[in-house]
């Protein structure tokens, strides 16, 4: 009995420290963020479904990048500090996972070919029609601009980042091709990002 | 799946009536004077036209058919009711490996002779459609023909109405139907969407196929026999073979919605495909149970 008596101890002590444990509260309030950089990344869209890519080759009318519009980890990383180091400790003791909220919202991106496209597009030209972003529910695509309500949330989980497929719908007529990519804030900071200089194959 | 449920209630009403005999009035004469329940196995056989690939999918040379063996084996139920005043009610249900019991034929029979009456009923039955998304992969050159790398199948269901003369042979312990039915029937209707990407570029497309009805004129002739094995006081068992036979000459017509790039940059077009025979021969045998 004694035995008996000492095993439901030891159990019950055991289930009320895991209990414990799932009692500690994940602070509510996100990490406040100011959007910083774009970083972009190389798009291989040649198969049957879209993969990054490290190599700096495209076909030339399978050019597309994912851009990405983040905040700086370092300020986040001290704005984290300054601002609740309690919550922060209390979270990760949790497994909370970290939330984040922007000071601006996404304005406008704007996209500036480096490269002369074909006889009608040269360098320097705006060329931000050409692109198209994949629609949220769907197969197909849609314009860049119709893309700003989903890219522009309140709270961004995990990584403090806006993240954008762009695929560019002309058939480039040149052997490279380079593009700057310009987003444009709601407190009206611009912050640009080049692509890498892309070495086009012909796609046909 | 909404066939599937009205026809597992229609079934659980249609034997609890049976063997609650509601219609039998007190005092009165029976209005079921007897009843044969039967439980079978059969097979179904399909034979359709096969054409060579146009520009347009023609979903009826993607219904299933395999050249050697019977396409769809079932396991079958079914009530005989004969009612009063020479009038006489047929139920079937049958299933597939699924278990479903959406294959099912009903029909009111009256005999205004001995050996001659008529016959009038509905029935449905489902088949399936694999793999027309192949169409896609061998005509659209340049293309993924469709992204969707699952194997496409789906049910389609054909359901009619009909009506014939029915021939009825009695010698003693042998019964013998002879039904030729004729009728229209159709098609259930569906949509199918094909996603597809240009090899080796940006471009998308995505094809929306909306169906439409397909009525077409049948003819289906039946014939059963049953052998007495058993006889009772009561109840008597027996065997009972069923076969039929039905051809229809139909297409599958539709609305094909082509989108390219974006959904707001659409092609709308309907698609009058050419008619395919079709043929489908049935065997079944099964035991039988007359009270």
């Amino acid at each position: 009995m004694k035995h008996y008596l000492r095993i439901l101890a030891i159990i019950s002590i055991a289930f009320s420290i895991r209990v414990l444990q799932s009692c500690c509260s994940c602070g509510d309030e996100p990490i406040k963020f100011d959007f910083s950089s774009v970083i972009i990344k190389n798009l291989d869209n040649s198969g049957s479904y879209v993969t990054f890519t490290d190599a700096n080759q495209m076909y030339s009318s399978a050019v597309a990048f994912e851009v990405s519009i983040t905040g700086d980890m370092a300020l986040v990383g001290n704005a984290m500090k300054d601002f609740s180091l309690a919550s922060f400790a209390e979270a990760n003791a949790c497994e909370c996972s970290t939330s984040y909220s922007p000071n601006q919202t996404i304005k406008d991106i704007s996209i500036t070919t480096l490269k002369q496209m074909s006889a009608e597009t040269d360098s320097g030209m705006v060329v931000t029609s050409l692109f198209v972003t994949e629609v949220a529910d769907g197969y197909l695509y849609e314009p860049l601009a119709n893309a700003f309500e989903r890219l522009n949330q309140e709270i961004y989980s995990d990584d403090p980042t806006a993240k954008l497929k762009i695929f560019c719908k002309e058939n480039i007529l040149n052997d490279t091709a380079c593009f700057a990519v310009t987003v444009t804030l709601s407190d009206n900071t611009k912050i640009t990002a080049e692509t890498a200089k892309i070495l086009l194959t012909a796609s046909k | 799946m909404k066939s599937n449920k009205l026809s597992l209630r229609i079934l659980a009403v249609v034997f609890l009536m049976a063997f609650l005999n509601p219609f039998q009035a007190r005092g009165q004469e029976k209005l079921v004077e007897s009843y044969q329940a039967a439980v079978w196995f059969g097979v179904r056989d399909v034979n359709r036209d096969s054409f060579p690939n146009t520009e347009n999918l023609d979903f009826l040379n993607y219904l299933y058919s395999d050249s050697e063996m019977s396409d769809y084996q079932y396991l079958g139920v079914s009530l005989h009711l004969c009612l009063r005043g020479n009038w006489e009610a047929d139920i079937k249900f049958a299933m597939y490996d699924d278990f479903a019991p959406n294959n099912f034929s009903f029909s009111a029979l009256y005999f205004p002779f001995k050996h001659i009456g008529f016959n009038a009923g509905f029935f449905s039955y489902p088949q399936l459609m694999n793999e027309f998304n192949m169409f896609h992969r061998l005509t659209d050159a340049g293309y993924y023909g469709d992204i969707d790398n699952n194997f496409r199948q789906r049910y389609v269901y054909e359901s009619g109405i009909m009506a014939g003369p029915v021939f009825r042979f009695d010698y003693h312990s042998f019964h013998a139907f002879i039904k030729l039915n004729g009728g229209m029937s159709s098609i259930s209707t569906f949509k199918e969407k094909v996603n597809q990407k240009e090899i080796n570029t940006n471009k998308r497309r995505e094809i929306r196929y909306s169906t439409k009805a397909s009525p077409a004129f049948f003819f289906f002739p039946e014939a059963e026999f049953n052998i007495d094995l058993y006889k009772g006081a009561k109840t008597t068992v027996g065997l009972q073979a069923l076969a039929s036979w039905y051809t229809v000459s139909r297409s599958i017509d539709y609305t094909r919605i082509t989108y390219t790039w974006e959904y707001d940059e659409e092609v709308n077009e309907d698609i009058i495909n050419p008619k395919h025979g079709f043929k489908k021969v049935e065997a079944s045998l099964g035991l039988y149970f007359r009270w």
